[in-house]
């Protein structure tokens, strides 16, 4: 039996360890173990130069990216529009506002982090911009309530909008992907 | 996020070991196995380690950006200067009678601005992947 042989059923068990596992940092794992030990068959099969471009990109480079991807998916970002004297969104030590209770509440619920922009939304980096928000707040001037907007495809927006069925001032609106740009 | 000090250190390390053999693929790539592509993404990784070292080091992407373009635009030039040399766009540059390591310094200048292009375009995805919504 030839060392190809072993790490071609090498291969086979880290594919199917990919497909099975159901957490998401062990499937990075396992994605740059395949990726290595595919460089190391692409050098036995006489074409190290591919081995190169697989073992620098596939096993260093894409499980960063995806190792920041599952980061940022633990963030819950808010753009406020509302005016900072307002308070509703304060954080403070002695005052919290009503707003910024409730978001706590329900993103320590969900184990993400919360993070809430005050209308700099020109200074966030990067090309994804539009896309990546998950709420917008306002408050409109006619009936004074506090707005929440956001994706109607997302699934928390539904449990969000449950949470805040009893308080009269906040309301929540669901808008379709890709209308959310400003 | 929170790095350890083990990886930092490690990282130190490794990050001029890393840079060398990036430039050693991509200059001896007319000869082994390797190349600007491959060079490149090596060297991409050198400085995406440097990340975890100085979060705070890459802040101006759009030089970054600037200097991919002027990059691709020298490969450009370098690919055409054959047309007043040879009457011919997209061969080397260098007459047929020379010897051959005067040859292949066309490959290496070649494979030296891929090598660049390839390595500032990954930093850029991977750089905008991290502030993005930050």
């Amino acid at each position: 039996m030839k060392i190809t042989h072993l790490l071609q059923i090498l291969l086979i068990f880290l594919s199917i360890s990919i497909m099975k596992s159901k957490d998401n940092l062990k499937v990075i794992f396992f994605f740059s173990a395949f990726s290595l030990v595919s460089a190391s068959l692409y050098y036995f099969l006489k074409s190290p130069d591919l081995a190169l471009a697989e073992a620098a990109i596939g096993s260093a480079i894409i499980p960063l990216i995806y190792i920041i991807a599952i980061s940022k998916q633990r963030q819950f970002l808010v753009v406020s529009h509302v005016n900072k004297k307002d308070g509703f969104l304060d954080n403070r030590e002695l005052f919290k506002g009503k707003g910024y209770e409730i978001l706590d509440n329900f993103t320590k619920h969900y184990n993400l982090k919360l993070i809430i922009n005050h209308g700099k939304y020109d200074e966030l980096q990067g090309i994804f911009r539009s896309r990546n928000i998950d709420l917008v707040v306002e408050k409109s001037k006619e009936s004074g309530k506090y707005i929440l907007k956001g994706k109607k495809t997302s699934i928390l927006m539904n449990k969000l909008e449950q949470l805040t069925k009893n308080e009269d001032d906040i309301e929540v609106i669901k808008i379709e992907e890709g209308e959310m740009d400003d | 996020m929170k790095t350890s000090d083990i990886l930092i250190c490690i990282s130190r390390l490794l990050f001029p070991f890393i840079l060398l053999y990036g430039f050693y693929i991509i200059i001896n790539g007319h000869l082994t196995p390797g190349g600007g592509f491959q060079g490149g993404a090596i060297l991409a990784t050198a400085i995406l380690i440097s990340y975890f070292i100085y979060p705070e080091k890459i802040r101006d992407l759009n030089l970054l950006i600037k200097l991919e373009k002027y990059v691709f635009m020298v490969i450009l030039i370098i690919a055409s200067i054959s047309l007043f040399t040879k009457g011919e766009i997209f061969t080397s540059f260098i007459s047929i009678e020379k010897s051959n390591s005067f040859k292949s310094l066309f490959l290496i200048i070649l494979n030296l601005f891929i090598g660049i292009k390839v390595s500032t375009g990954l930093i850029l995805i991977f750089s905008t992947f991290i502030e993005e919504g930050k």
